[in-house]
């Protein structure tokens, strides 16, 4: 397939041209500044955060100047040239349906056959005489760099993981030091993570306690207001509570937690907020239902939360994640129908003081 | 500070007699799992093995094997309760495009 595409590329370049290649700088404007904290905040906008596929001309490359590949990823391209400031160089982007390059070669999309597919596509054998591809090293999970040697024609090197790292690997003529090739999980890197962890479990949080302060409020005569915000506070502060040490203190504090298994950091982070809770808020032991809900419900949710924190950390297996999830899930279901039951005894008490 | 994830569980597999000592895995490696001693590949970290299938891919001579995936409970979890297999999953942090199976 990837033949027959190449060798029609190869064979339609004389009728149809091949667009000129789009003119990039590496400055950063504050629309730059803008997408790459709203792809931290929102899903949806990460999602079409997009740049076309094709050849891109960073500064005024020659045919000497090395060709660098990337996603289409806006925030991937963005990454990469503005850490090439003052360089010229040729930026190739596949077509990864706007997936980083990372999590696009673990799916499938920057594979072999898609950069294959753009370096004929752009006639990139006609651009530069360096016969050299650097591939971003994170790429290596979806690219086989000897066959798409034999079917480009170029040789193929793996870059460092970091764009940062990549003018003194250019410098060094295309040596990657060991630390270049090892990926990180800094404390920033984390806390760039937090807000996409905390707002779509604040979501579903949000709901669930909306319907039990209804749940709260309601009398013979209709739902009273202020009924229901009493009997919802507690559990508010409970599932402000369990988001805090499930979504922002895993990641923020990951390496010093104790416990390998996410869901046991999560449980850790969610035992000491619930004890916290309960000795500094009389509020939250205000009857021994409660206190009983919070003791176990808040680590519960806590650990389930930093448990799907795996997915975005750059160091947890898929055997270690099933292993976890074996041990963990019979004591989540369990754990939602406990919490059910002493959640309806709190309510049950409530109602009946109210 | 080092991370380190559960031991003992990587599926990662070395065929030395396979091995021309290329070093293609050390270099596809992001984990630092690899390493060349006498013209062979060694591995001397088999707990930062995250499974990925950079070496695997990478490796011309088909020494190295492994179950290749994206450790990520959101996938394992939606495979669980849709198929009941946890290898079957897909995550939802990818909005429409993920329809194609388009995110990690």
């Amino acid at each position: 397939m990837t033949n027959d595409n190449s060798s029609r590329n190869q064979g339609s370049n004389a009728k149809i041209p091949i667009a000129a290649p789009v003119r990039l700088s590496s400055t950063m404007t504050l629309a730059d500044r803008y997408g790459a904290i709203m792809c931290r905040i929102s899903n949806s906008f990460r999602m079409k955060y997009t740049v076309a596929p094709g050849l891109y001309a960073l500064g005024n490359p020659d045919q000497d100047s090395p060709v660098l590949i990337t996603a289409n990823y806006r925030l991937s391209l963005n990454m990469l040239r503005a850490h090439l400031a003052h360089r010229n160089a040729w930026i190739l982007v596949a077509d990864t349906k706007g997936i980083n390059v990372w999590c696009a070669a673990g799916k499938g999309t920057f594979c072999t056959n898609e950069i294959v597919k753009q370096v004929s596509a752009c006639n990139l054998k006609s651009i530069t005489s360096r016969r050299v591809l650097i591939l971003p090293q994170l790429g290596a999970s979806g690219v086989s760099a000897s066959k798409l040697q034999k079917a480009s024609g170029f040789s193929v090197h793996f870059g460092p993981v970091r764009a940062s790292d990549l003018p003194m690997y250019l410098d060094n003529n295309c040596i990657a030091s060991p630390m270049m090739r090892r990926v990180q999980f800094s404390f920033i890197d984390r806390a760039k993570l937090v807000p996409m962890e905390t707002i779509p479990a604040s979501q579903k949080v949000g709901l669930f306690l909306l319907f039990v302060a209804v749940l709260c409020g309601i009398t013979r005569t209709g739902i009273i207001y202020r009924q229901a915000l009493t009997g919802v506070l507690p559990l508010l502060i409970a599932g402000l509570v369990a988001l805090f040490s499930g979504t922002v203190l895993p990641p923020l504090l990951l390496p010093f937690i104790p416990g390998r298994a996410f869901s046991i950091k999560g449980f850790v982070t969610g035992l000491i907020g619930a004890v916290a809770m309960i000795s500094l808020l009389p509020l939250c032991r205000s009857t021994p239902f409660l206190t009983a809900f919070n003791l176990f419900s808040v680590p519960a949710l806590s650990s389930y939360l930093a448990f799907l924190f795996t997915g975005s950390s750059t160091y947890t297996s898929p055997s270690g994640v099933k292993a976890e999830l074996k041990m963990a899930w019979p004591l989540y279901l369990a754990s939602a129908g406990i919490s059910a039951v002493l959640l309806i005894m709190v309510l049950i008490r409530f109602w009946r003081i109210a | 500070m080092k991370h380190l994830y559960i031991s003992g569980v990587s599926t990662l597999k070395l065929t030395i007699e396979k091995c021309t000592g290329c070093g293609r895995c050390v270099e596809a490696c992001p984990h630092g799992v690899f390493d060349i001693h006498d013209h062979r590949a060694q591995i001397i970290e088999p707990d930062n093995c995250m499974e990925c299938g950079a070496c695997s891919q990478n490796c011309s001579f088909g020494a190295l094997s492994v179950k290749n995936g994206v450790g990520c409970a959101v996938a394992m979890i939606n495979g669980l309760m849709t198929k009941g297999d946890p290898d079957q999953g897909t995550c939802d942090c990818g909005g429409e495009a993920n329809s194609s199976g388009a995110c990690c």
